[in-house]
C-alpha cells in the first residue's frame, strides 16, 4: 500500500491532467449536447413530419451506434475529407453528437407528457410560440427530464474513457502510462475505477419475462420485476395468483420454462449453450441459493438441531467457518431477533413465533444479498403474529433487501417501499405502497382490497 | 414323570455358553453394522428420482426378504465356494446376516426418509447446502431419530437370528448349548440356561436402545 501511495504521488500530475481533461471533455460534451438536444427535442415534439424526419434519423443513428464507433468515426472521417481534428476535438465532437441524440429524445418524451391544456392556456393569454416554450413548456419538461439528464452526464464521463483509444491524454490513458512504468497494474486500475465510479446503478434483482407451467397449467405468464439494493417490496394477491411460486423460482426451488432471473449481475438457475437452456448443476445451484435467504410459511427449522445449531449449519457447511466463529455469528443474530436466551433450545421447545424468528436469523446469518419471505405469519397463532412482523420491520430498517409475499395488508403498507399486486400469473398493478392501497387504479385490485379488509 | 433338575453339569460348561454368547453378539454387531450401511444406501436409492436406482433397491429388498435366513447362510457357506469365493464360516455367516438385515433395515429407513418434512429439506437447500450435504447433515439425522424404535426391533431380531449360525457349526450360544446337551443329557437345564442368556442379552440391548430414545427426544 505504501509503495502504491508513493507511486501515486509521483504520478499525481499526469493523473491530474488526465482527470482535468476527462472532466473538461465531458463538460463540453454535456454543454454542447444539451444545446443540440434542446433543438432536436423541440423539433421532434412540435415540427411537421418533413422537418421531423432528419432529426428522427439523426437520433436513431446515434442511439444505435456504440460510443466507440462514434469516437473512431469522428477521429478518422474528417481527415478523409481534408479536415484535420485533433483527438481532443474529435472526442468532444463524438460525445456531443451522442449526448445530443440522447438528450433530444428524452426532452421529446418530457415535452409530450405535458398536458395539451398547458399549451392552449399559454396561447390563450397571447404568448408567442418561443415565449410559450421558454416560460411554460420547457420549465415543466426540465423537471421530469432532469434525472435522466444526469444519467446521460454520467454515461458521458464514463464514455470519455474510450477516448484513450484515439490518443486523448485523459485519465485512462494516463493511468495506462503510469502502469507501464510501475507495473502496479491492479492498484492503478482500481484507482482509476474509483475515480470513474459515479454510481453505476444496476438492479440487485431483475426478473424478466418469467414463465412457468405445472403440466398444462400456466402459473406464471411473463413476470417482470426489479429490485434495487435496500428495496422492500411486497407481493400481494389472492391465493393461486403465483406469488409464492415467483418467490420459489428466485430461490431456485422451482424450475421455470421461460425468462431470466438476474441476481447482482449474474443470471441464476440456467445456462444457455447454443441457444438451449440447461439447468445448472447441484453445486452451482447451491452456491447461487446461498446468495438469497428464504423464510418459509411453515418455519422448516431443522428439528434435530438447537436454535443456534440451525443458524450455524449453513455457516459451517456452506461458508465453512470454524465452529467458534459460526457460534458467535449465530448468537449475534439470535440476539438480533430477541432470542439470545433460547440459543440452546430445540425447535420443539419454542413457540411458533420464536421458531419463525430463529428461521429469520438462520436466513440472515448467511449474509444474503436478498431475503425472500413467504407468508411468514400465516402459520402463526394471531397473538404471535406481531412479534414476527416487528422482527421483519427491524431487519428492513437495517437496510436488508426484502421481497415479501404476505396477506397482512397493514404490514405490507407499513414496511414496503413498493407493492406488487399479482393476479393470475401476471403483475396486475405495481406502485408505491400508499398508491396501491390508497388509490388503486384497476378495478380488480380495488375489489381485492375490499375483500381483504375486515 | 419324575425329573429332578441338576444344573451342576451345565454350570461346569458355563464358560462355553458365555463364549458362545459373545461370538453370537459379535457376529450380530458386525452384520448389523454392514447391514445398516447397506440399508441406508438402499433406502436413499429407493426414494431417489432415478428409476434404475429405485428398481435396484426394490429388487434387493424383495429378493432377500423372501428368502429364509437359513437358505442365505447355506448359500453363502456351501454354494459360494463352488464359484471360487471361499469364505470361512464366520465370514459367510456375517455376510449372509448383513445382507439379510440390510433388506429389513432398508424398509425401516425408507419409512423414516418419507417422514422427513419436505419443507425442512427445502430450508436446507435454501441456505445453500448441496444435495449430499443436505442428506448427511439434515435428512439422515431426522430419519435416524424417526426410525429409532423400529431400528431397535430389527437389532434384537438380528441378534436372535445369530442362533442360525449353529447350522454351519459356528461355536455360538445355540451350538454350544447343543453340544452340552448331547454330552450331559441335561436337556431342560441346558436350554433353560441358554434361553436365560438370550433373554438377558436382549433385555440389555432393548434397555440400551430405550436409553438412546430418551437421550434424543422425539421432535
Amino acid at each position: 500500500m505504501q509503495a502504491f501511495l508513493d507511486q501515486l504521488w509521483i504520478a499525481r500530475w499526469p493523473l491530474w491532467d488526465g482527470l482535468q481533461l476527462t472532466v473538461g471533455i465531458s463538460a463540453g460534451a454535456i454543454l454542447f449536447g444539451t444545446l443540440l438536444g434542446l433543438l432536436v427535442g423541440i423539433q421532434l415534439a412540435y415540427a411537421p413530419w418533413w422537418l421531423r424526419l432528419p432529426f428522427r434519423l439523426y437520433v436513431d443513428i446515434m442511439r444505435g451506434t456504440p460510443v466507440l464507433v462514434l469516437i473512431l468515426a469522428a477521429f478518422y472521417i474528417p481527415s478523409v475529407v481534408g479536415l484535420s481534428l485533433g483527438p481532443t476535438e474529435a472526442g468532444t465532437l463524438a460525445l456531443t453528437l451522442f449526448a445530443g441524440a440522447h438528450i433530444g429524445e428524452l426532452l421529446r418524451g418530457s415535452l409530450q407528457a405535458i398536458p395539451p391544456g398547458q399549451a392552449e392556456a399559454g396561447r390563450s393569454i397571447g404568448l408567442t410560440f418561443p415565449q410559450l416554450l421558454a416560460y411554460v413548456l420547457l420549465p415543466q419538461a426540465a423537471r421530469s427530464a432532469l434525472p435522466p439528464w444526469i444519467n446521460t452526464g454520467v454515461e458521458l464521463i464514463k464514455g470519455s474513457s474510450l477516448l484513450s483509444i484515439i490518443g486523448v491524454g485523459e485519465l485512462l490513458l494516463r493511468t495506462q502510462e503510469v502502469i507501464g512504468r510501475t507495473f502496479m497494474t491492479i492498484q492503478f486500475y482500481v484507482f482509476a475505477g474509483i475515480v470513474y465510479l459515479v454510481e453505476k446503478r444496476q438492479p440487485l434483482l431483475a426478473i424478466r419475462g418469467l414463465t412457468k407451467q405445472f403440466g398444462a397449467t400456466e402459473v406464471l405468464k411473463g413476470v417482470d420485476l426489479s429490485l434495487d439494493q435496500g428495496d422492500v417490496v411486497s407481493i400481494i394477491g389472492s391465493s393461486g395468483s403465483g406469488k409464492t411460486t415467483l418467490l420459489r423460482c428466485v430461490n431456485l426451488l422451482e424450475e421455470y420454462q421461460g425468462g431470466d432471473i438476474v441476481l447482482d449481475g449474474e443470471t441464476i438457475g440456467y445456462r444457455a449453450t447454443n441457444g438451449r437452456r440447461h439447468r445448472l448443476g447441484d453445486r452451482e445451484l447451491s452456491r447461487q441459493r446461498a446468495m438469497t435467504g428464504m423464510v418459509f410459511q411453515s418455519f422448516n427449522l431443522f428439528p434435530h438441531l438447537s436454535a443456534a445449531g440451525n443458524v450455524m449449519l449453513g455457516l459451517r457447511k456452506v461458508l465453512r467457518l470454524p465452529k467458534a466463529e459460526a457460534r458467535a455469528i449465530a448468537e449475534k443474530w439470535l440476539a438480533r431477533v430477541g432470542l439470545a436466551a433460547r440459543a440452546d433450545h430445540y425447535p420443539s421447545q419454542l413457540s411458533g413465533g420464536q421458531q419463525q424468528r430463529v428461521a429469520i436469523a438462520r436466513a440472515l446469518a448467511m449474509n444474503p444479498k436478498l431475503v425472500l419471505l413467504d407468508e411468514v405469519t400465516s402459520a402463526l397463532d394471531p397473538e404471535l403474529v406481531q412479534e414476527v412482523l416487528n422482527t421483519v420491520k427491524g431487519i428492513a430498517e437495517d437496510g436488508a433487501t426484502l421481497l415479501i409475499v404476505t396477506h397482512e395488508m397493514r404490514f405490507a403498507r407499513d414496511v414496503s417501499d413498493r407493492v406488487v399486486f399479482m393476479e393470475q400469473g401476471r403483475i396486475h398493478e405495481e406502485g408505491p405502497a400508499a398508491e396501491i392501497f390508497g388509490n388503486p387504479k384497476s378495478a380488480r385490485l380495488a375489489e381485492f382490497l375490499r375483500n381483504t379488509r375486515h | 414323570m419324575e425329573y429332578s433338575l441338576h444344573f451342576g453339569a451345565v454350570w461346569a460348561s458355563f464358560d462355553r455358553l458365555l463364549s458362545g454368547l459373545a461370538i453370537g453378539l459379535a457376529l450380530a454387531v458386525v452384520a448389523v453394522a454392514i447391514g445398516t450401511l447397506l440399508g441406508l444406501l438402499a433406502a436413499f436409492a429407493a426414494v431417489s428420482p432415478y428409476r434404475p436406482l429405485r428398481s435396484l433397491a426394490g429388487l434387493y429388498v424383495s429378493l432377500i426378504r423372501n428368502l429364509p435366513l437359513l437358505v442365505l447362510v447355506l448359500l453363502a457357506y456351501f454354494a459360494l465356494p463352488q464359484v471360487g469365493i471361499a469364505l470361512d464360516k464366520y465370514q459367510s455367516f456375517a455376510g449372509a446376516l448383513a445382507l439379510y438385515s440390510g433388506a429389513y433395515l432398508t424398509e425401516v429407513f425408507r419409512a423414516g426418509l418419507v417422514s422427513v418434512p419436505k419443507g425442512v429439506i427445502e430450508a436446507a437447500r435454501s441456505i445453500g447446502l448441496t444435495k449430499l450435504q443436505t442428506n448427511v447433515s439434515v435428512v439422515a439425522p431426522i430419519m435416524l431419530r424417526n426410525a429409532l424404535p423400529s431400528l431397535g426391533n430389527t437389532f434384537i431380531g438380528m441378534f436372535k437370528d445369530s442362533s442360525i449360525a449353529a447350522a454351519i457349526a459356528v461355536p455360538e450360544l445355540t451350538f454350544e448349548a447343543r453340544k452340552i446337551n448331547v454330552d450331559t443329557f441335561r436337556v431342560i437345564e441346558t436350554w433353560m440356561v441358554a434361553s436365560g442368556l438370550y433373554i438377558a442379552a436382549c433385555v440389555v440391548i432393548a434397555a440400551l436402545l430405550r436409553g438412546l430414545e430418551r437421550r434424543f427426544p422425539k421432535f
